[in-house]
């Protein structure tokens, strides 16, 4: 990264709390975006501060689901080919080193993998096998499939509790829930959400989940604690079409990408009402945050471009245009340290 | 507005026995509190069962297969959740046969509801057999105009499309994006092929069509080469042939053969679909309520599951079968009930929406119970070899950038509610 001709001047002043360090430097230590681009089979890498494009990483084919380590080090990105009745060697999830932006290992992951989420202490990755009906739990020391979990028909979104007991399994033909107990790697139990659920996320303190549902147009809150269903919510009068949902670090907001709408949905996570409605770009379906909850990314899969969102305002300030086709899901890594 | 689904959590261990249920009840000495006996089995009826009833036959076996692959998904859903899902399937085609088949399902199997409707003449009596038995009744293949009428029975719903939608979705395509504005009609003798017409030239104004002429085809009419010379005549740019399966088949290869400047379409039968006899020849534009080249919104996995299960594509009555039973499924979750009029009163109610792998939530029209959901128009694909077809075009339509409910959009195709001559009786 070049530095500015003052840089000794600048580094001084900012210490002294009067400036905020020169761009360079902030763009240095700023979280990366990683999109997965499911058309072309790249990464593509963001830079938060400067919204550029600062690399493109070829992964293999259909690159979906998108996550990070919990140490940061490395993002996962889930591979498919178009043989989804079967498991190839396609069928992976590939491991990035974030530092040198390569890819280190591909995971075996079941078949036809598309989400997952990997468990806080960084040990197992749970991947949803669209195909099979199935959620595969991966030893991530071992590489080894340590359990294959029955679940509903066409499991999409995979999501873990933050303190790692539960995982949650969409299905979108069954409607479902599945709930994993990652104490014994079995299903403890299964409900009903409403029409074709495709993403669920936990709430940072672990009370509370989100599922979109992608036909009824809502998104279902739900008791983890008894995981039911306590209440729903009507996005744009049930046409939106959601997809992607993640909340914010401090709990308050959460945010959900519409497809259909082309837009962002922002809910008051007190009152579950929906504060804000945000036009981005054509089909949002993965949507990201980042760590210090000021911006919000959003995957556009259609006009191939990446949504930038300052939360403070609820309006887009940025569009990227990846070096990809079809943006699906974002993750975002904080530098180490930061 | 589709509500939550009452999130019951179902624990890994299996769900109470209706024994079970009633023993904690007398335990508990709250027996009485609890209702009836007949209400507690209902509270605790964790197996449930539907009926399929169709006749021998191309288009049974098609919606039995579809209906089978549901089964075996809200079978396997039901297990996640603690419960039983099975189909039963039986042969029946006169009145009497349907009478009988009803009868056993209701009151030795406990079925909750009867899928069919394969034909005519089975629609109109299992439609008439479920309202006695106060059980829902899916009719997932019959589009017969005067039959429907006749029958508009309370608890039967309508997962095959209407004449009136199929005719609706030609129109709209054949004149307002192809530009095909003058039609000539070729109808059979029949009440069913008047009622058609009827519907089809009103159709065809709507769109700023014009109707240049009709031919009425009599019972046994196999030679068209007169009627292709007379439509020639009249100068149309289509031709709408609404026969019976066997005639249509004559008339399109004497069509073929004489390769006149018109185009051909009309309101029934998938081309795609498997068929008892020769196969239709590849002309024209038809339209169909699925196809096995459909991809979005989950279309390619079901597509691909049900190849895998039966090694054949999905057809529009497979499809029909399938959703048929999904509904069902869906519906007792949702209403949390089994009771037929129940389960009415929720299909009716802005609710019950329900995804069909077409893009857009479809739900039943309350006031002649027809599922909204779009129509496909299909045509002979391009290049060698025979037996394909593709998709043109899916309809509704709506205008580019054009923000509308999906309800709205979806009852441009079929008969409103001052055009419909269905009359529902109240539910007791």
């Amino acid at each position: 990264m070049k530095r500015s001709p003052c840089w000794r001047l600048w580094i001084g002043l900012a210490f002294a709390g009067a400036l905020p360090p020169p761009a360079g430097a902030q763009a240095q230590d700023a979280p990366l975006a990683y999109v997965s681009n499911e058309r072309s089979g790249t990464v593509t890498v963001i830079n938060t501060a400067t919204n550029e494009v600062v690399g493109t990483i070829a992964v293999g084919p259909g690159p979906r689901g998108i996550q990070v380590s919990p140490d940061g080090r490395r993002v996962y990105v889930a591979l498919s080919d178009l043989a989804r009745t079967v498991e190839t060697d396609a069928d992976a999830i590939a491991e990035i080193d974030v530092a040198s932006g390569k890819i280190t290992r591909r995971l075996r992951a079941g078949s036809d993998p598309e989400q997952f989420a990997v468990s806080p202490d960084g040990q197992k990755l749970f991947a949803s096998n669209e195909d099979a009906g199935t959620a595969s739990i991966i030893a991530l020391d071992t590489e080894e499939v340590i359990a294959t979990l029955t679940v509903g028909i066409e499991p999409e979104g995979v999501a873990i509790s933050p303190d790692g007991r539960w995982v949650y399994v969409t299905a979108e033909t069954s409607n479902t829930v599945s709930v994993i107990d990652t104490h014994d790697n079995r299903v403890a139990a299964s409900f009903l959400v409403d029409v074709r659920p495709r993403a669920a996320t936990f709430s940072p303190d672990g009370k509370r989940a989100y599922v979109t549902s992608e036909i009824s147009g809502t998104v279902s809150v739900v008791d983890t604690e008894t995981h039911q269903v306590i209440e729903t919510i009507v996005l744009e009068d049930g046409e939106a079409k959601p997809v992607g949902v993640v909340v914010s670090p401090d709990g308050k907001r959460v945010y959900v990408a519409n497809g259909h709408a082309n837009s962002v949905s922002v809910i008051d996570a007190d009152t579950n009402r929906v504060i804000a409605t945000i036009p981005v770009g054509r089909r949002p379906w993965g949507l990201a945050i980042t760590p210090d909850g000021k911006k919000l990314y959003t995957a556009n899969g259609i006009s191939n471009d990446v949504s930038v969102i300052d939360t403070s305002t609820n309006e887009v300030i940025a569009t990227v245009k990846v070096e990809g086709e079809g943006p699906w899901g974002i993750a975002i890594v904080s530098p180490p340290g930061g | 507005m589709v509500g939550g689904a009452g999130g019951r959590q179902v624990p890994a261990s299996r769900a109470w026995t209706r024994r079970e249920v009633l023993g904690a009840a007398i335990a508990a000495g709250g027996l009485a509190a609890l209702g009836s006996p007949a209400e507690l089995l209902a509270a605790a009826q964790q197996d449930l069962r539907v009926g399929l009833v169709v006749p021998g036959g191309a288009a049974g076996e098609a919606m039995e297969r579809g209906a089978t692959l549901g089964a075996e998904e809200a079978a396997r859903t039901a297990g996640l959740l603690g419960r039983t899902f099975e189909l039963v399937a039986v042969r029946a085609a006169d009145r009497e046969g349907v009478d009988e088949a009803v009868r056993r399902l209701v009151a030795e199997r406990g079925v909750y509801a009867i899928i069919g409707g394969a034909d005519e003449g089975s629609f109109a009596a299992l439609s008439d057999a479920a309202e006695r038995h106060g059980v829902l009744f899916l009719n997932a293949g019959c589009a017969d105009p005067v039959a429907r009428d006749e029958h508009c029975r309370r608890h039967t719903l309508h997962v095959a499309a209407s004449a009136a939608m199929y005719v609706d979705a030609l129109a709209q395509w054949l004149v307002g994006e192809a530009g095909l504005r003058r039609w000539c009609f070729v109808n059979a003798a029949t009440p069913s092929g008047t009622a058609v017409y009827q519907r089809a030239q009103r159709a065809l104004e709507a769109q700023g069509g014009e109707a240049v002429g009709r031919i009425e085809v009599a019972a046994g009419t196999d030679d068209f080469g007169a009627p292709l010379r007379d439509i020639e005549r009249t100068g149309a740019d289509l031709v709408f042939v609404d026969l019976a399966e066997e005639q249509r088949r004559r008339f399109l290869e004497q069509y073929s053969a004489a390769a006149p400047g018109f185009e051909v379409t009309g309101p029934f039968g998938d081309p795609g679909a498997p068929g008892d006899g020769a196969p239709r020849p590849r002309v024209g534009i038809w339209p169909t309520l699925w196809h096995h080249t459909l991809s979005r919104y989950g279309a390619t996995q079901l597509n691909e599951r049900f190849r895998t299960r039966f090694g054949l594509p999905m057809d529009a009555l497979g499809w029909a079968g399938w959703f048929a039973v999904k509904v069902a499924w869906e519906a007792v979750n949702r209403a949390s009930t089994t009771r037929g009029s129940e389960l009415v009163r929720f299909l009716e109610s802005e609710r019950a929406a329900f995804d069909g792998h077409k893009g857009r939530p479809l739900s039943f029209r309350p006031w002649d119970h027809q599922l909204r959901q779009p129509v496909h128009l299909v045509k002979p694909a391009a290049g060698p070899g025979g037996g394909e077809w593709e998709v043109v075009a899916e309809l509704p339509r709506a205008a580019r950038g054009q923000a509308i409910a999906s309800q709205e959009l979806l009852d441009r195709l079929g008969d409103g509610e001052a055009e419909s001559r269905c009359r529902l009786a109240p539910l007791s």
